[in-house]
């Protein structure tokens, strides 16, 4: 049962990477719990369990308009932007 | 004279045998190709009940209950709370908690739209964009929730 049950959760593992592999090239917004908390700017790349974001916005403007490696793992929640679907605002529209 | 009109009288007649050949051949064909446009269909139909038993087979013998249970919930709102103790967006902290519409399920991911997240001091702020929840951060869900329930975020 246990051993079963990893390979669930392998699966959904997986099937997010191939999901964000599947999003290079789009813009993201990610939010995890460890600091700074939010990024959004487009997927360059994926390798392994770690996506690359040249983040355009996040908390802090010093940490901005670079790439951050981010694991997958440690993504809380998401959104991919994709074609006719709802675009990510500005920073100054969010809150 | 009376040959000209002779062969012209044999020449309608051919003319009307080749007319009658021409048409029955016709049918032929058009009776034919009707058969085997239905023999398609017939097979196409046969061929799409196959594939609709194997995903239904596929569905039920799904060992990913977590899978399952949000396609049952196709478009029906959930209240879902993630495993970390709070998020930050902007500088404005706030509790996992998501209520929204089950709009898209993945493999390894669900996505909700609209979807309200619990900011402290806006407990129904509408998220500007959809909001995707990998399975394995889910830490408990509840399906059929009213989004507009209030309840006290301790």
């Amino acid at each position: 049962m246990a051993h079963r049950s990893n390979n669930v959760n392998a699966a959904h593992d997986n099937a997010l990477i191939d999901h964000f592999f599947l999003g290079i090239g789009h813009k993201v917004l990610v939010l995890s719990p460890s600091y700074p908390f939010v990024f959004i700017g487009e997927i360059l790349g994926v390798a392994d369990d770690i996506v690359e974001i040249f983040v355009e916005t996040t908390h802090f403007p010093q940490l901005e308009n670079r790439s951050w490696f981010i694991h997958i793992d440690n993504i809380e929640v998401f959104y991919i932007e994709r074609e006719g679907a709802p675009k990510i605002p500005k920073l100054n529209d969010m809150c | 004279m009376n040959e000209d009109n002779k062969i012209q009288d044999d020449q309608q007649q051919q003319i009307e045998k080749l007319k009658k050949e021409f048409e029955n051949k016709f049918d032929d064909i058009k009776e034919a190709t009707e058969d085997d446009l239905e023999e398609i269909e017939e097979k196409l139909e046969e061929i799409e009940e196959e594939l609709d038993d194997i995903q239904d087979d596929l569905e039920d013998e799904s060992p990913d209950e977590l899978f399952r249970q949000f396609n049952y919930l196709l478009g029906r709102q959930v209240l879902v709370i993630t495993e970390t103790q709070q998020l930050n967006l902007f500088g404005q902290t706030f509790r996992p908690i998501f209520c929204g519409r089950v709009a898209e399920v993945e493999l390894g991911h669900i996505t909700l739209t609209p979807v309200t997240v619990k900011l402290l001091n806006a407990p129904f702020y509408e998220f500007p964009t959809p909001i995707s929840i990998p399975f394995e951060k889910i830490a408990h869900f509840t399906p059929d929730f009213d989004c507009d329930t209030r309840f006290p975020l301790i």
